[in-house]
């Protein structure tokens, strides 16, 4: 069995109840207000992907010598242009849905954002930047379906200009799942990566629940509900 | 079977065994050719060869092992390659075979710190899932080249002279030196315990590593009584066809067959053998050897004599089971061995064989002179399937699968009791989820305890509505 199936096998234990939390939003009556409240949050995470990124690829220069930082490094350095510009889809959707496109930059990022994101910048910079392919494992490696933006146009009532960052992501990260677990499969991983890598990926997805119930809770009759 | 090649530092490691595989055989052919045609010399000189080739392996790899551990790997192989290049510079002007013999000895010398460097960079830098693939691959490489090197070295001394050869072998040791240093420098940990440690406590920590481990013990254990069964009976070849009513020109086509098997043997091995277990293939690849060199003693002492082609088969399948074994040996060394210690694992591994190659040829002509050459075909190889059938018996388990061997089962009980569904997984998928780490079980854990609000019944967001808990996401 290989790298990435190992992982995935890892994140497949924790990915239903995250999935059961998504659905929550999705089926929600309330799905009208719930998604801006979701795009103002995923702003907040997706705008630090590419300064993420680009840590790590400092830090694994840093780790002269190190064939798995290298290989990380090689793989990021690919990447980090594809992710660019996706925050802007983010507020373009935003923008669709009648709100004001600068609010999630006037926004306090909640605690829980922080945790989610910056938890990786703590394994990144002080432990081993490959922690942050286990972030990436659960961010890309799990595409929405193509159905989901037109089910959430139909249940929402916006536009399909509202959805197009879903529908983008539901055709790209196909193609970046795949480069993906290739990359890793390329690296000389050791079972302490390894372990470092399901960590990171079982905290995001937890981190991610986290995030969602706080979505959740912003509505009010989500949180009485509770 | 070309999956390794996808890792740049691999990719750059075979292209240098390449080149340089191939300038060995150009130098060997060279190497004898100067000695018994043009230098006129006898059999003591050629003995004198095999000799200053052969104690540098059994003697010195294990202490190059030692450094190949404790210096940089990439300019240890570098600086080898360029030291070998120059010592074959030396080849070409060397007026005497008391030149000649010291010239080789050095390049031998540093044949043994590069060997180990080169293990020692495969096994940090090559996931383990993809090592039986690039050993087959290297395996591959060594019976091309021994193939078409040879021939080309041939060509080279009959159109010029050998001299010409050494002059194209430095060459190629230039190249692959060339090539080599476009290697990442390479960095690997020292466990604690080592920091300090004397250039004498290192060896013996190495011996005292090998020993410990049952696996290594098993494989350098029985890699030794093979070679040295083989080479009871490895020189008395032509003896062998004789016995079997089977002329000289034979000789060369059995090399050849043997070759051709064993280069099927590889492609196949790193096209199919991934699921294979290492000691399974060892064990089982030595039995087959064994079994059909005793078929060949046994027609030997009956005095069977019978068609060419019948051979066919036999010296195909010899050649096919000898990569099972040159294949499956050094893999079950990396993934035994943590990148620290590669260096002299690997060294001594080779070291002891050696020493019993250099026995072994005197032992069976002593043996074949008492009670003929086929008695010695037929005891060796009886012997080399017990030793393949014994490994096959035993055949513990390796590398990867050795830390969910030793993880408690209390982590699928655990996992269990977070209503994950765990009867179902396949034997690969209990491996993983037995050895998931204490932190990760606990974010499983307090991820877990959301599963109850899980509803399955509208379809959009795909995986968590295809995904079985236990099994992930494939």
């Amino acid at each position: 069995m290989t790298a990435s199936k190992r992982l995935r096998q890892k994140i497949g234990l924790a990915l239903p109840a995250f999935g059961a939390t998504a659905w929550r939003i999705w089926d929600s009556p309330s799905v009208g207000e719930l998604y801006p409240e979701y795009l103002c949050t995923m702003h907040c995470i997706v705008r630090s992907s590419v300064p993420l990124m680009q840590t790590a690829i400092a830090r694994c220069h840093e780790l002269d010598g190190d064939p798995v930082a290298a290989g990380v490094a090689d793989y990021l350095s690919d990447h980090v242009g594809e992710e660019a510009g996706h925050d802007e889809w983010i507020l373009q959707d935003l923008e669709a849905t009648g709100r004001d496109r600068e609010e999630p930059l006037r926004r306090i990022p909640s605690p829980r954002v922080a945790a989610l994101v910056g938890s990786q910048y703590y394994w990144t910079r002080h432990h081993h930047p490959v922690a942050l392919l286990g972030h990436v494992a659960v961010m890309e490696g799990y595409p929405p379906s193509v159905e989901l933006a037109r089910l959430l146009e139909e249940r929402s009532g916006y536009g399909p200009d509202a959805f197009r960052s879903l529908a983008r992501h539901a055709m790209l990260d196909i193609h970046h799942r795949d480069e993906f677990l290739e990359a890793l499969d390329r690296l000389p991983l050791a079972p302490d990566h390894e372990t470092l890598l399901g960590v990171s990926a079982l905290h995001t997805i937890e981190g991610l629940i986290g995030v969602f119930e706080e979505i959740l809770e912003r509505i009010p009759l989500h949180a009485a509900a509770r | 079977m070309i999956a390794p090649l996808r890792h740049r530092t691999f990719r750059v490691l075979f292209s240098g065994q390449l080149v340089s595989n191939l300038g060995d055989w150009l130098d060997y052919l060279a190497l004898v050719v100067l000695i018994a045609y043009v230098w006129h010399r006898g059999p003591g000189s050629l003995a004198a060869l095999a000799v200053v080739i052969a104690i540098p392996w059994a003697v010195a790899a294990p202490f190059a092992g030692v450094l190949a551990d404790r210096w940089p790997k990439r300019p240890v192989m570098v600086a080898c390659d360029l030291a070998r290049a120059a010592l074959v510079v030396g080849l070409v002007f060397a007026p005497s075979i008391w030149v000649l013999l010291p010239l080789v000895f050095g390049k031998t010398l540093f044949s043994t710190a590069f060997a180990p460097a080169e293990q020692a960079t495969i096994r940090a830098t090559v996931p383990e899932d993809d090592l039986l693939a690039a050993n087959s691959l290297s395996q591959l490489a060594t019976q091309v080249t021994k193939v078409v090197g040879p021939a080309l070295g041939g060509l080279i001394v009959g159109l010029s002279s050998p001299r010409v050869a050494f002059a194209v072998d430095a060459a190629t040791f230039v190249v692959s030196a060339l090539i080599l240093s476009r290697l990442p420098r390479l960095a690997v940990e020292r466990p604690e315990e080592e920091e300090g440690a004397s250039f004498l406590g290192q060896l013996r920590e190495g011996f005292a590593f090998i020993a410990r481990r049952r696996a290594l013990a098993l494989a350098i254990g029985s890699i030794s009584a093979a070679v040295f069964l083989v080479f009871t009976f490895d020189t008395l070849s032509p003896l062998a066809l004789r016995a079997l009513g089977l002329g000289p020109s034979l000789l060369g086509l059995s090399i050849s067959g043997i070759g051709l098997g064993a280069v099927v043997g590889a492609v196949a091995i790193g096209s199919f053998g991934r699921r294979v277990q290492p000691f399974a293939l060892l064990g089982a690849s030595k039995a087959i050897a064994g079994v059909l060199v005793a078929v060949i003693g046994v027609a030997a002492v009956v005095g069977v004599h019978s068609a060419p082609a019948v051979w066919i088969p036999v010296v195909l399948g010899i050649g096919v089971a000898s990569a099972g074994v040159l294949v499956s040996f050094p893999t079950i060394i990396q993934l035994e061995t943590p990148p620290n210690m590669m260096g002299r694992v690997s060294a001594t591994a080779s070291a002891v064989p050696t020493v019993l190659q250099m026995i072994a040829p005197l032992i069976g002509a002593v043996i074949a002179s008492a009670v003929g050459v086929g008695w010695v075909l037929l005891g060796s190889g009886s012997a080399l399937a017990v030793v393949g059938a014994v490994v096959f018996a035993i055949r513990p388990r390796v590398g990867a699968a050795a830390p969910a061997e030793k993880a408690p089962p209390e982590r699928l009980l655990a996992l269990a009791a977070l209503g994950l569904p765990i009867a179902g997984v396949s034997g690969e998928q209990r491996a993983v989820l037995e050895a998931l780490s204490e932190d990760e079980l606990r974010v499983v854990d307090d991820v877990g305890r959301r599963l109850a609000t899980a509803t399955p019944d509208v379809v959009a967001h795909e995986v968590p509505r295809q995904t079985d808990p236990a099994k992930g996401g494939e």
